[in-house]
């Protein structure tokens, strides 16, 4: 199980109690319709993670790590100081797209949705640093909209096996983000078979599906982040 | 008065339309004797009687008259051998028919393409010619200034748009980056980073290990269809080729660069491959 520390006591059962079935170099599946709170609880995962001492990769693939530390920001998660310490690694894919020229930094790498392999070269360094700094971390995907949008779904499909395999690897827990309707029903059907877990967001509950089972807890987005709403 | 040389009087619209005929024949008149002299490869005689049908086409204010006369005018170059002249003309006469929409604009597009290859084909066939005058040294046995060439080489590397773009990656991270590539077969960045892997091992002089990138990367732009970069790997190749004494090969791969690059509209990159063949042959210009 992965421990979820949250800065508000409360929630941690209800993180704990979705991510029960799920273990080190597991991937997760966080995925449902736009506008639901998929990339929220991602930050709120990535923030509670850097609370409790875990270090992080994050892949920010629909706008730029600006914009990452903007968004966290309004919740009051600030990113700066976990940057600047070392203890999350960002891979922006946007910035360069959109024409800005930047340079990596330290933990900081820029790559592109339209070049895959070096994604995963990244991804490869950043793993390998982390599982140096911590036996546990965790690596997260935000999000598949724009990497498809870009390439073959099947090369997209191929680039997921393999982040799995190197997150699996260096037993670290990874979260991939999907906006559902952004690809053809098949490939859907493909992403969900290499989950270990499914999180499936539609706005009210969150439906968490593994090898397990089943199960669904309710959900609001508030200004702390995603809120189970107790019933 | 003058309306007694034509023996009845006629509107004006006759009279402008009698002048339009005769303009026409006199045009075609023209055109009939230049084609006569250039069929005896009087050349200069045949250009005589252009000129004069272009002044005609001109005073008839007729465009498409006016792109024929410079088709014809090229075709007269194209018989003296004189290429380039010839298509110059041929791409005045394109210009021409692009702008009044002719329906003979893509015939002459054609054309223009044709003599462009007939133009690379001589140059080749002056290279071997070339080669032929040299014969008492062996393809192979040159000695070939690389690192003149390596700067040209760079040049040609600048012009892609490659897919991966590993500034100042170690050999080790680019191999590690292959085993990705080839893992999530992502042929177009497999096949940029071999070309980058081959690059090294070329200006390492280690040849025969760039040769087996080179063939690998060949393979993988021809089923991506990136055309600029299987050109450029093709230039790799034809100078390893020529090094290896292996003049056919080495050929037949500039060749190729030539016609890629010409297909992706890159005559710079022709340029080059021309310059590279240049200090390999060590033809002066």
């Amino acid at each position: 199980m992965i421990s979820v520390m949250f800065m508000e006591d409360h929630n941690m059962e209800f993180f704990d109690y979705l991510f029960e079935d799920a273990a080190p170099g597991d991937l997760i599946l966080v995925y449902g319709p736009p506008k639901v709170g998929k990339s929220i609880f991602c930050y709120q995962f990535l923030y509670s993670s850097l609370v409790g001492g875990e270090p992080c990769l994050y892949i920010v693939a629909d706008y730029g790590s600006r914009q990452l530390e903007q968004r966290m920001m309004e919740f009051n998660w600030f990113l700066r100081p976990y940057i600047q310490n070392g203890d999350v690694y960002i891979i922006d894919l946007l910035t360069r797209l959109a024409g800005v020229k930047v340079e990596d930094s330290g933990t900081l790498k820029f790559s592109s949705v339209q070049n895959l392999t070096d994604l995963m070269v990244k991804v490869g360094v950043s793993t390998r640093s982390l599982f140096r700094k911590s036996s546990k971390f965790r690596a997260i995907l935000d999000s598949l909209t724009v990497i498809f949008a870009f390439n073959p779904p099947n090369l997209v499909l191929r680039l997921l096996k393999a982040y799995k395999a190197r997150i699996s690897e260096a037993r670290g827990i990874g979260v991939v983000v999907h906006t559902t309707g952004t690809v053809e029903p098949s490939i859907e059907n493909s992403l969900m078979e290499l989950a270990d877990l499914k999180l499936c967001f539609d706005g009210e509950k969150i439906q968490a599906e593994s090898s397990a089972g089943e199960k669904f807890v309710q959900y609001t987005i508030t200004d702390k982040g995603v809120k189970n709403i107790r019933g | 008065m003058i309306l007694d040389l034509f023996g009845r009087k006629r509107s004006l619209e006759d009279y402008i339309r009698r002048l339009q005929e005769l303009w026409e024949e006199e045009f075609d008149i023209l055109l009939s004797i230049a084609g006569y002299y250039l069929d005896k490869g009087e050349h200069e005689d045949a250009m005589e009687y252009l000129e004069k049908a272009f002044k005609v086409a001109v005073e008839m204010d007729d465009k498409e008259l006016e792109a024929l006369v410079l088709d014809s005018m090229g075709e007269v170059y194209l018989d003296k051998r004189e290429i380039d002249v010839a298509i110059e003309y041929f791409k005045e006469a394109f210009k021409i028919y692009s702008s009044i929409k002719s329906p003979n604009r893509e015939e002459m597009k054609e054309k223009i393409k044709e003599v462009e290859k007939m133009k690379e084909a001589i140059e080749m066939a002056k290279l071997h010619e070339k080669l032929g005058e040299t014969s008492t040294f062996r393809p192979g046995k040159f000695e070939v200034d690389i690192d003149k060439i390596v700067p040209k080489l760079r040049t040609l590397l600048g012009r892609l748009e490659s897919v991966y773009k590993p500034s100042e990656s170690s050999i080790e991270e680019l191999k590690e980056a292959l085993d990705i590539a080839a893992t999530i077969n992502d042929e177009s960045s497999e096949a940029s980073i071999l070309l980058i892997l081959g690059t090294r091992s070329f200006e390492d002089k280690n040849y025969d290990e760039a040769f087996n990138y080179f063939k690998r990367a060949e393979e993988l732009f021809s089923k991506t269809e990136d055309k600029m970069s299987l050109g450029t790997v093709n230039v790799f190749l034809g100078i390893i080729y020529f090094l290896r004494g292996n003049e056919e090969e080495a050929l037949e791969n500039f060749k190729n660069a030539i016609e890629l690059f010409r297909d992706s509209d890159d005559p710079k990159a022709s340029e080059i491959i021309r310059d590279i063949c240049r200090l390999l042959y060590r033809i002066k210009r």
